[in-house]
């Protein structure tokens, strides 16, 4: 019997292990590639691991070289990202806390409606969409393409932060208001800091989905000036006529690993956090 | 205003008075969130639905209702419809099932080494694709089967296997498309078999084994029934992800490989093609078949439970 458990361990750690270098794979690949010249990419035969000496960080420097498109590409991203998640956060935890604790009529429904929305493409929305922002001439504009992305990501940040809020008992807040704290303040200094591991949780897909969504940015935006690096990596590489992974790989690792990084990091907020809730 | 001042009052006999002190600060909270939801998603979720029964275009600027045309023809006179919808089902049918049945034995073997410090470090390598975009992913993979890839000499030099091109025909680059879906979820979806499996009480596998179960039977008999809620959920969730599937089509479509998916047909109808009141019709056929298998999905477990 003992035996047999030390087999299943170890068959069992093989397994886990196999699937990590498949997961890490792609992604160490394309890190390794970025560091690369040309010649050695390109070279015959391919190299598993290229000499030190020949590594580089031109295929960086290239992307910041003059006229060309990627430091707009990725302050786009960062702007666009960041007005979302502080955005989509503070609306969507006053309405959480909302629906959680003050007594808000049909709320049920409202909930039922929301996880309903969640589970829906944007295609289903993003036609009548594109026509208000086109009709209030508002294509190719940094409101149009964050308020979008609020509205599309609000479903999940209210469910998220309404499953937190239900986990804390109201008794403090409840002492607090008979201290003469006002509802604001309660939501802000006592429930918001009891739920901060969901909210990394919410703040983090909010995180992912912007960064990496391509069919927004391609409805409300038609300029270059305007693209984000999710979707211009597609335009580079249209553009680039040969060794097109020079350019392709530096703006994948700068696209992809700090994400990796901050998930990974971040992993055990999920195990307590959003996935109790999901699963009630 | 009759209305909320019987809610008021309702709520206001049930806990001594502090009905109407609840009922108007959480108006405010709830009220911008809600501005946002009914402007961005409820009303374009409704006009979607009506224009797909009009003959809408970007380059009109009237239409007509032409009740259900737009529905007929995309099933009778659109081949390029059928082939992003047989497409789409494609990357259902290979997707769902690999990360169903994957997701369950790494949620089980992570479980076998519960403790086990490497193994919490190798899950977090495993989740950490959960929040990579599509569009990187994507061309990440390619490059791994790029035609002068390391890969690739490699199973030429060893195995005298041809390179292989995964976009030479539309059904092996669909295929990757899958793979690279199953690739970003994977880890995702062991969360939800590790909280399964962390619900189950630790005295009843104990007592299977003290009653002389194997492995494979307390597995079967314990474990997996025990199982069925959370892999109703990584079903649902995956059949989700597979009809959604855009960015990583659109990435392979742009390149040249003329490939569409629902989705992605759905787009270039939409906004390429101007054809806004077909677009709606694709997107209410995207979320019809997006809520039927799920919902057949949940019925399904509910079903084995009673």
């Amino acid at each position: 019997m003992a035996n047999r458990g030390r087999l299943t361990r170890i068959v069992s750690f093989g397994i886990v292990l196999l699937v990590a270098i498949f997961t890490v794979w792609p992604l160490l690949w394309a890190l390794k590639s970025s560091f690369e010249p040309a010649n050695i990419m390109y070279g015959f035969p391919p190299l598993l691991f290229p000499p030190l000496d020949s590594l580089t960080l031109d295929n960086y420097r290239a992307l910041f070289a003059q006229g060309t498109s990627f430091p707009n590409y990725i302050l786009n991203s960062i702007v666009i990202t960041t007005a979302t998640i502080i955005i989509a956060l503070s609306l969507g935890s006053t309405a959480a806390y909302g629906f959680a604790r003050l007594r808000i009529p049909f709320t049920r429904i409202a909930l039922a409606l929301l996880t309903l929305l969640l589970g829906l493409p944007y295609g289903v929305f993003i036609i009548p969409i594109f026509q208000l922002w086109f009709g209030l001439d508002m294509i190719n504009t940094y409101p149009a393409l964050v308020l979008t992305y609020v509205g599309l990501n609000m479903p999940f940040v209210i469910l998220i932060l309404y499953a937190g809020f239900l986990k804390f008992s109201h008794e403090i807040e409840e002492s607090a208001r008979l201290d003469g704290a006002s509802h604001f303040q309660v939501f802000s200094r006592i429930a918001l800091p009891a739920v901060r591991a969901d909210f990394m949780v919410a703040g983090m897909l909010v995180f992912a989905n912007v960064w990496s969504d391509i069919l927004i940015v391609q409805v409300l935006t038609n300029t270059d000036a305007m693209r984000t690096l999710a979707f211009g990596i597609l335009l580079v590489r249209e553009q680039q006529q040969s060794f097109t992974y020079t350019v392709l790989t530096p703006m994948i690792v700068l696209g992809v690993i700090p994400i990796a990084i901050l998930f990974g990091v971040f992993r055990n907020f999920y195990k307590q956090g959003a996935l109790e809730g999901a699963i009630q | 205003m009759s209305l909320e001042s019987a809610e008021g009052s309702i709520s206001s006999t049930k806990s001594s008075g502090k009905g109407w002190s609840l009922f108007f600060p959480g108006i405010w909270f709830v009220l911008p969130a809600l501005l946002v939801i009914l402007a961005l998603l409820i009303y374009p979720l409704l006009d979607s639905f009506y224009l797909s029964f009009t003959n809408a275009s970007i380059v009109k600027t009237e239409h007509s209702f032409i009740g259900l045309e737009n529905y007929i023809s995309l099933f009778t006179s659109d081949s390029a419809f059928r082939n992003a919808l047989m497409n789409s089902l494609l990357l259902t049918v290979t997707f769902v099932p690999a990360s169903v049945f994957a997701s369950l034995v790494l949620g089980v073997a992570v479980y076998e080494n519960m403790g086990n410090r490497a193994v919490s470090f190798l899950e977090l390598v495993i989740f950490s694709p959960t929040g990579v975009g599509l569009t990187f992913a994507m061309l990440m993979w390619l490059w791994i089967f790029d035609q002068y890839g390391w890969l690739n000499y490699n199973l030429y030099t060893a195995f005298n296997i041809e390179p292989l091109n995964v976009l030479s025909s539309s059904a092996s680059t669909i295929l990757t498309a899958s793979l690279v879906t199953f690739w970003k979820h994977l880890g995702f979806n062991m969360l939800f078999v590790l909280a399964g499996l962390s619900r189950i009480p630790r005295s009843i596998v104990e007592a299977a084994v003290i009653d002389g179960a194997g492995w494979w039977q307390s597995l079967f008999r314990v474990i997996l029934p025990n199982l069925r809620e959370s892999m109703a959920i990584v079903t649902v969730t995956s059949i989700i992800a597979a009809l959604k599937a855009y960015e990583q089509v659109w990435a392979i479509s742009r390149g040249g490989g003329n490939i569409d998916v629902l989705y992605t047909y759905m787009y270039k109808t939409s906004f390429l093609y101007f054809d806004l009141g077909k677009g709606a019709a694709i997107a209410y056929i995207m979320a019809f078949l997006i809520l039927v298998m799920s919902a057949l999905s949940l019925l399904r477990t509910r079903g084995y439970r009673g």
